[in-house]
């Protein structure tokens, strides 16, 4: 059991069994190998919640939510830290930028996908070779941002 | 920084398990070959950096961004942790 004193969450209390395991870190934070999701199932943006350093985690999403024909070209070997693995077997998470002063103006980091392996849960994050996908793609289309950007500013309004 | 001339074909040993060799060289270009165990990850330095930039924003501004809710296709359900508390 790992207890943890989540800056987003608050204490959570999660299984060993649940947790990611990223064998090289991820790239600026290459010390932490142990990380959790934590979301639900309503909201495309879950969190990739450190399970060493609570006060570390990072919205992410599956890359439906941001571009339906997402095909992500990763080489065999940027693979390799987590070992062979089925294409069934892969889910793909994407690294969102939410800015807080204009979360509707939100950006996905295609280029460099996490590739998690669902049986072994290990995962690592690559780079893309597709020359389309950029570190920073807008995620919501016109009528998504424009209803968001209400409710931010209707929230703010009301406080 | 230590500064080494090698001829295509020829290779440099970085402690006692990572091999790069000189494969090529063509105008500006050098191709380079590396070896390396499975645990070291190789980079184009630029991309690195680009990433490491980007997910350090993202946990940055994550920290007092509000999160909007975006429709969800639940496609990664079965990764999530279950939360006891």
């Amino acid at each position: 059991m790992i207890q943890l004193n989540s800056t987003r969450f608050g204490e959570l209390e999660v299984d060993e069994s649940d947790v990611i395991t990223f064998p090289v870190g991820i790239p600026g934070f290459e010390e932490r190998h142990a990380w959790i999701l934590v979301g639900d199932d309503n909201n495309a943006i879950i969190w990739m919640q450190s399970a060493e350093d609570g006060a570390l985690a990072l919205p992410v999403t599956t890359p439906d939510a941001v571009k339906a024909d997402y095909n992500a070209q990763i080489p065999r070997e940027a693979l390799e830290p987590i070992g062979e693995m089925s294409e069934d077997d892969a889910a793909i998470l994407i690294v969102l930028s939410i800015p807080p002063d204009k979360p509707w103006e939100m950006t996905a980091n295609l280029k460099a996908p996490i590739v998690a392996s669902r049986s072994s849960r290990l995962a690592v994050q690559a780079i893309a070779l597709n020359e389309e996908y950029g570190f920073r793609c807008p995620v919501l289309d016109d009528g998504m941002r424009e209803k968001i950007r209400e409710q931010a500013l209707a929230a703010e309004k009301a406080r | 920084m230590l500064v080494l001339s090698r001829k295509p074909g020829e290779a440099l040993r970085i402690g006692d398990d990572v091999e790069i060799t000189v494969v090529e060289v063509k105008g500006d270009m050098v191709r380079l070959g590396i070896q390396a165990p499975r645990t070291v990850q190789v980079w184009r330095k630029e991309l690195w950096e680009a990433i490491v930039a980007e997910n350090q924003k993202a946990a940055e501004e994550a920290l007092t961004a509000k999160i909007p809710a975006i429709p969800a296709s639940g496609g990664v359900s079965d990764l999530l942790a279950k939360k006891k508390k």
